[in-house]
C-alpha cells in the first residue's frame, strides 16, 4: 500500500468575512478513494488546496499519515482542471519536472503508464485535450506520490474520452494505490470511481456515501440507484438531516 | 528525389508564392514612381527621376559620404539597442517578479513614458551637450521604454496557475525563473523587441536631425532644407533596406524562441 490515511478535523476555512468550509470532518483510509461532489463554488476546490497546503486553515487541522500538513509536500500531488502544462517544454521535460528527483526515466515510466509513449518530443500544443489531461497525470504520478488530488480533471473533456480517462486513472490508483480524492460535478464519474461519495453543500460536509460495487462498474440499476441518492442529497441536503451509510 | 521533395521545391509552391508574395507593392511603389515620372506630368518636377537616383546614389558610394553616414548611423543605433533593452528587460523582470522594486520603480516608469521625448531633450543636452551621447541616449531611451512595458507586461501577465503549479510540484528558484517566468513572458518580450526595434530608428533619425553633424537624419534633415529630392529618395530606401532588416531580425528571434507555439 502506497496511500497514506487523510484526516480532517473540525477544519473551518474563511476568505476574511466569507465562510467557505464550517467545522469539516472528514476521515480517508490509505488507499481509498473518495469523491466529492457539490455544487459550483462550495468550496470543493478550496478543500483540495487545503490539504496541499496551498491555502491555510481558519481553524481545525488535516492530517496525512498522522501528521499534521504544515508545508507543500512532494508525496501530494495536485491535478488541476486545466492541465497547468509548460506550453515551451516538450512532453517528456514536462513530466521530469513532476519528479521530485527530476529523474528522465521516471518520467519516461509515467509516459508510458499514461499511454503517451512515443510523444516524448512533442510539444503541448500539438496534443489534444484528452492527452494534456494525461500528460498532467503522468506529472503528477511520476514521483510516486502518496496521496493524489484531482481537481476536476476530466471537466472539459468530451464524454467519450472522459470515459477513457476514467479508465485510465481506475488503472493507476489500483496499480500503486495511492490515496485518491476526485472532485468532480459529475455524479456517474463519482460513483464509477470512488468508493467513498462526499457531498458538499452549505459550507458543510454531509456523511459520505459508501458505494459497494464491483470494479470495472457498469452502468446498471445499481449504479442509477447511487447515482439518485448523491443528486437528491445535492438537490435538497435540507431535506435528508444527516445521511446515513448504505451498506 | 522523393515525390514530396519534388512538391515542395515546385517552383509555384505556397511556400514560394507567399516568399514573393511580399515584395509585390514594394515593386508596385517602384514601378509606379518610374511611370509617374516618365510621364512627365509637370507638377512632379521635383519628384527626382529613377536614372537621376541611381546616379546619386552611386555618387554618394563613391564619395564614402553615405557608407560613412550609414555607419554612424548604425553604431549609434546598435549602441542605443543594447543599452536600452538590456536595462529594459533586466528592469521589467525585475519589477514584475519583485513587489518591493514594483513599488519602487513601476509608477516611475509609467509616468516618465508618457511624456514625449522631444518635451525633455533641452534638459538632457544640459548634461549630455548634443553630440552623440545625447543621440545614444534618446535612442536608448525609445528602445528602453518598450522594452521595459512589454517585459513587465508579460511577467505581470503570467497564468497564476503556472504559479501555483511551481509551488505544488515544488520547482526551486532557479527553476520557476528560468523555466517558467523566462520563457512564458517570452512572447510579450519580443513583441516588445519588435517595437523597440522600430522606436530605434525614429529616435535616432529624430535625434540626429535636430542635434547631429553626421548620420542618416542629418542628411535627411540637410536635404529637407536644401529640398534635395534624391536625396530625401534614397534616404526613403535606406530608411526602407533597414526597415525590413529589422523585420528579418525580429522574425527569426520569434522562429527561434517560440518555436513552441508552431503546430
Ligand atoms: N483566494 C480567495 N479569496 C477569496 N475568496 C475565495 C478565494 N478562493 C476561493 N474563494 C471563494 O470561495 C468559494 C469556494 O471556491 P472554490 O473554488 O473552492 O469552489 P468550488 O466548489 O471548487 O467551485 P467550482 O465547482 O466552480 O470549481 C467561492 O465563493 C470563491 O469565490
Ligand atoms: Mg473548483
Amino acid at each position: 500500500m502506497n496511500g497514506i490515511s487523510i484526516e480532517i478535523k473540525n477544519l473551518s476555512k474563511k476568505f476574511g468575512e466569507l465562510s467557505i468550509l464550517e467545522d469539516a470532518n472528514i476521515s480517508i483510509d490509505p488507499g481509498d478513494f473518495f469523491a466529492i461532489v457539490g455544487k459550483s463554488g462550495c468550496g470543493k476546490s478550496t478543500l483540495l488546496r487545503l490539504i496541499t497546503y496551498l491555502e491555510k486553515p481558519t481553524s481545525g487541522s488535516i492530517l496525512l499519515d498522522g501528521k499534521p500538513v504544515d508545508r507543500i509536500n512532494s508525496d501530494v500531488r495536485f491535478v488541476f482542471q486545466d492541465a497547468r502544462i509548460l506550453l515551451w517544454k516538450n512532453v517528456l521535460d514536462n513530466v521530469i519536472l513532476g519528479s521530485p528527483t527530476r529523474s528522465r526515466e521516471d518520467a519516461l515510466w509515467a509516459l508510458k503508464a499514461v499511454g503517451l509513449e512515443g510523444r516524448e518530443k512533442s510539444w503541448p500544443i500539438v496534443l489534444s485535450g484528452g492527452q494534456r489531461q494525461r500528460l498532467s497525470l503522468a506529472r503528477a504520478i511520476v514521483g510516486k506520490p502518496k496521496v493524489l488530488l484531482l481537481d476536476e480533471p476530466l471537466g472539459a473533456l468530451d464524454a467519450l474520452t472522459r470515459i477513457e480517462m476514467q479508465q485510465l486513472i481506475e488503472k493507476l490508483w489500483k496499480e500503486q494505490r495511492f490515496t485518491a480524492v476526485l472532485v468532480t460535478h459529475d455524479v456517474a464519474e463519482a460513483v464509477t470511481l470512488a468508493n467513498h461519495v462526499i457531498v458538499m453543500d452549505n459550507k458543510k460536509i454531509h456523511k459520505d456515501i459508501h458505494v459497494e460495487l464491483a470494479r470495472p462498474r457498469e452502468h446498471n440499476r445499481d449504479f442509477a440507484y447511487y447515482e439518485e441518492k448523491i443528486l437528491k442529497y445535492i438537490l435538497k441536503p435540507k431535506d435528508t438531516k444527516g445521511a446515513e451509510y448504505v451498506i | 528525389m522523393t515525390a514530396q521533395n519534388t512538391i515542395k521545391s515546385h517552383p509555384f509552391s505556397e511556400e514560394n508564392f507567399l516568399r514573393a508574395a511580399q515584395w509585390i507593392i514594394p515593386i508596385l511603389l517602384v514601378t509606379l514612381w518610374v511611370i509617374s515620372k516618365a510621364s512627365a506630368s509637370f507638377k512632379l518636377q521635383l519628384l527626382p527621376s529613377p536614372v537621376s537616383e541611381i546616379h546619386r546614389t552611386v555618387d554618394m558610394f563613391t564619395d564614402g559620404t553615405l557608407v560613412d553616414y550609414v555607419f554612424v548611423s548604425a553604431r549609434r543605433a546598435f549602441t542605443g539597442l543594447i543599452i536600452g533593452s538590456v536595462l529594459g528587460y533586466v528592469l521589467g523582470m525585475i519589477t514584475g517578479l519583485n513587489k518591493t522594486f514594483n513599488a519602487f520603480l513601476n509608477t516611475t516608469v509609467q509616468m516618465l513614458r508618457t511624456i514625449p521625448m522631444l518635451a525633455y531633450q533641452p534638459i538632457m543636452i544640459i548634461f549630455l551637450g548634443i553630440g552623440d551621447e545625447l543621440i545614444v541616449f534618446m535612442v536608448s531611451m525609445g528602445v528602453f521604454f518598450s522594452m521595459y512595458l512589454n517585459t513587465y507586461a508579460g511577467v505581470q501577465g503570467l497564468d497564476k496557475g503556472l504559479d501555483e503549479m511551481a509551488r505544488v510540484y515544488g520547482f526551486t528558484r532557479r527553476e520557476y525563473f528560468f523555466d517558467v517566468v523566462l520563457p512564458g513572458s517570452m512572447p510579450n518580450v519580443l513583441v516588445g523587441v519588435r517595437i523597440a526595434l522600430g522606436s530605434m530608428w525614429m529616435m535616432l533619425i529624430a535625434a540626429e536631425s535636430v542635434s547631429g553633424n553626421s548620420g542618416l537624419g542629418y542628411m535627411a534633415a540637410r536635404a529637407r532644407e536644401y529640398l534635395q529630392m534624391d536625396r530625401i529618395f534614397m534616404i526613403l530606401f535606406i530608411y526602407a533596406f533597414f526597415g525590413k532588416m529589422s523585420d528579418t531580425i525580429a522574425t527569426s528571434l520569434e522562429n527561434y524562441f517560440l518555436r513552441w507555439r508552431k503546430t
